[in-house]
């Protein structure tokens, strides 16, 4: 087996599993602090298992794209030991929040006091990639100009309306 | 900036000041600016700190924000105990709002809506025979919402708010052009066209009407005359924030100060005149023997996580409580023989029980972007039916179901549960939460003697400050108008072919059952009446220079003198009104010169 890189791992795993390619999760600059994250909160050992687990299906399916979702989905995502983990990996990424982790999955393995609902950090909360998935932003953060929400979205069908609102009111 | 302002707390204050003043929020500001521009030496007095003075302070405000799971309306201000907004509650329904005790005050947080109340707001008992008139009328109050417009900075277009008789000075136009309109408004606006709603016997024209805002937008050049404006940015930092950036978290906290705050007034009064003393817990108003004010006695403390004070006292030649309805009332009645003549003191306390629903709109409205509102439905705030039941306004939220659902996380983890993943869950998600759609309604409430704000003695904070104890209820008043504003909803979600997905509980809000449904509201942070002023000292708490009828040195200010809270959001009144209590207690303090 060749030597496994968490790192490469985390982002091959997180790309099938959020939808965004490894280029756009490395532009949120926080792949490194989640990754410490799930570490700190499931441990080396099963972290390390998954990552293998992740290099195997890459190796089994280099560039077929449906082949790995298939695969992630049903080695990972619908197994108990990752199940868990690999949704709270989807989380993280669109909500940049920690979810503690459920208490089947505790259970057997102790609770661990930092396995809380958290956001992940003040660092992490403008990257979550729910506001970009929907063409929005964070509030509070990466504003996206005066008057952009004036505009046609991204992606909307309709041609942008001429109608301005009115001032009326009272009795017809 | 207003670090020049900040009394160190080692260095000796004044012996006299010719105004003390509590509170340095909106109502102390307004106040203690435009007397110091007279030449007055003014002192504030405020509970809360100074965080928000220095650059690095407020962005610790935004951090906060940042990093906090609720992000509620106080999440980027951090609890103080010593200066506690928790409310104790003794009535049969909760009381939904809250407010900032610190340098700022509540405009720290709130959305910056800049309405003016309707003519026929002043005259609801004369007109349809409820609640109570005020003392004067829309056409006294005009000339003061005018200046009220300009020292918030006001963005609106005329054109678009005379509007159930609200009318300007012929030639008047705001500091700055309207906010531009979100997408989501352009489309519903579209559909709405023509729309009409039945009320009783009456029918209404139903339309979508910018919303006037204290927030940065393009100036106006023909304003004052074609002298033109010039937008006020940040405080101590005034080239950032003059336009509004579109960070969508006016509530909380604008990131860049383009929404108008107390901070932006507070930093432009002269140190010179004014000084600014914060941790400072006002603790109680103290009488001479002939019944007139001696000082305001005031605890000071220098770490907030200790009980720990000193206690101090001012003293001035006038003095005004501008400390938010709930801790004005409060203070007062901390206060032993203050104001007590009427009875009224703590009592009438309104806000606008604010009702939510949402639904999806058939195609991308663009959500989640842009100032909170940026228009509503304002067609209803006024009419017969409010002989029967409340007058309502309706927002439109450009943020999506964040505030009744916690959209959109709460729908990433339901899809994510369901086993969505990958492509399939970004699709998801992009094909359906720019389509959300949010509406509030502002539903007035009738002055109401037992909505009370009350203290305990026994009842304490750490500085030994008693609690404001809250006994709130809607009556059926306001429950039916309820009722009717969600008849209105079911007609507006028809005409615009929303799916409506209103169901359940939104989260943090509180039921209340009106004609045998349930109904859930929150509180809109609206806070009024708890010492309203009139024409008869058997019946107020001040007259209609906002002067104490007991008290001749005394003045009250901020939302607790406004007799009803109608349907507008009442900061821009409560500012008009600021004004011309400042204007009041200048002629007071020249009459007293001259003496």
């Amino acid at each position: 087996m060749p030597p496994i890189h968490p790192m490469e791992q985390f982002l091959n795993l997180s790309a099938v599993l959020t939808g965004f390619n490894k280029v756009e999760l490395q532009e949120a600059g926080v792949g490194r602090e989640y990754l410490n994250l799930l570490v700190e909160m499931a441990g080396d050992t099963l972290c390390f298992e998954l990552w293998a687990e992740t290099q195997a299906i890459y190796a089994k399916h280099p560039g077929h794209p449906a082949r790995l979702e298939r695969e992630v989905n049903q080695r990972i995502l619908k197994n108990p030991k990752y199940a868990a983990l690999a949704r709270n990996i989807i989380l993280v990424w669109y909500n940049a929040i920690w979810y503690q982790l459920p208490p089947d999955w505790t259970a057997p393995r102790g609770a661990n006091a930092l396995d809380q609902d958290q956001v992940v950090s003040a660092k992490a909360y403008p990257e979550a990639l729910i506001w970009r998935a929907i063409g929005a932003h964070p509030p509070g953060a990466k504003p996206q100009g005066f008057a952009a929400w004036a505009m046609r979205p991204d992606g909307a069908e309709a041609p942008a309306p001429s109608a301005r609102p009115k001032a009326r009111g009272g009795k017809a | 900036m207003s670090q020049q302002n900040l009394v160190p707390l080692a260095t000796p204050l004044r012996e006299h000041y010719d105004v003390v003043i509590v509170g340095a929020g909106i109502a102390g500001a307004l106040i203690a600016k435009r007397l110091a521009a007279k030449g007055n030496h003014v002192l504030i007095l405020e509970a809360g700190r100074s965080t928000s003075v220095t650059p690095d302070g407020y962005q610790s405000y935004v951090e906060n924000f940042y990093a906090a799971l609720a992000k509620g309306t106080n999440a980027p201000y951090p609890e103080n105990p010593n200066a506690p907004t928790s409310l104790t509650e003794i009535g049969p329904l909760p009381f939904g709002s809250n407010y900032v005790r610190a340098k700022g005050g509540t405009t720290m947080h709130w959305l910056g809506i800049s309405l003016r109340m309707c003519p026929n707001d002043f005259r609801m008992k004369s007109l349809y025979g409820v609640g109570v008139d005020w003392p004067f009328g829309y056409d006294e109050m005009s000339d003061y919402y005018g200046q009220a417009e300009l020292v918030v900075g006001v963005s609106a277009d005329v054109e678009d708010q005379a509007y159930h008789g609200i009318h300007f000075p012929k030639g008047y136009v705001y500091p700055m052009h309207k906010v531009p309109v979100s997408y989501l408004d352009q489309v519903t606006s579209q559909r709405l066209n023509g729309m009409r709603f039945k009320f009783g016997q009456e029918t209404y024209d139903i339309s979508l009407t910018s919303v006037p805002q204290a927030r940065n937008s393009m100036p106006n050049a023909k304003y004052d005359g074609g002298k033109g404006y010039r937008p006020v940015g940040a405080a101590g930092n005034p080239e950032h924030g003059r336009r509004c950036e579109g960070n969508s978290s006016c509530i909380p906290i604008c990131p860049v100060q383009a929404k108008y705050s107390a901070l932006k007034t507070l930093a432009a009064i002269p140190a010179s005149h004014c000084h600014i003393l914060t941790q400072a817990v006002a603790s109680q108003v103290t009488l001479d023997g002939n019944g007139r004010v001696s000082g305001i006695q005031y605890k000071v403390y220098q770490d907030e996580s200790s009980g720990q004070h000193t206690v101090h006292t001012a003293r001035g030649t006038l003095y005004v409580i501008a400390a938010h309805a709930i801790e004005t009332a409060r203070l007062l009645l901390a206060s032993p023989n203050v104001c007590r003549g009427s009875g009224e003191l703590g009592r009438n306390l309104m806000d606008h029980p604010m009702p939510v629903a949402w639904g999806l709109m058939p195609q991308n409205i663009g959500a989640c972007r842009g100032p909170g509102t940026t228009s509503g439905i304002e067609s209803l705030r006024d009419g017969e039916f409010r002989r029967q039941f409340a007058a309502f306004r309706m927002d439109y939220s450009n943020w999506g179901w964040q505030f009744a659902t916690g959209s959109p996380y709460s729908d990433v983890t339901a899809a994510v549960a369901k086993g969505a993943f990958g492509k399939k869950l970004r699709d998801h998600l992009a094909s359906t939460l720019p389509r959300q759609l949010f509406i509030d309604f502002l539903l007035e409430q009738l002055p109401d003697p037992g909505n009370t704000v009350t203290v305990n003695p026994q009842n304490v904070d750490p500085l030994g400050n008693p609690a404001p104890l809250i006994n709130y209820d809607i009556d059926e008043y306001t429950r039916k108008g309820f009722v009717n504003a969600f008849k209105f909803k079911d007609a507006l979600f028809k005409r615009l072919g929303v799916k409506d997905c209103t169901a359940g509980q939104p989260m943090f809000s509180a039921p209340v059952e009106c004609d045998g449904q349930m109904f859930y509201y929150y509180g809109a942070g609206h806070v009024v009446g708890t010492h309203r002023m009139g024409s008869a000292a058997s019946e107020s708490v001040v007259n209609l220079k906002q002067r104490a009828w007991e008290h001749d040195n005394l003045y009250l200010a901020g939302c607790g003198n406004m007799r009803t809270i109608a349907t507008s959001n009442p900061t821009l009144t409560m500012a008009a009104l600021s004004l011309w209590a400042a204007d009041n207690i200048q002629t007071d303090l020249e009459k007293r010169r001259r003496a």
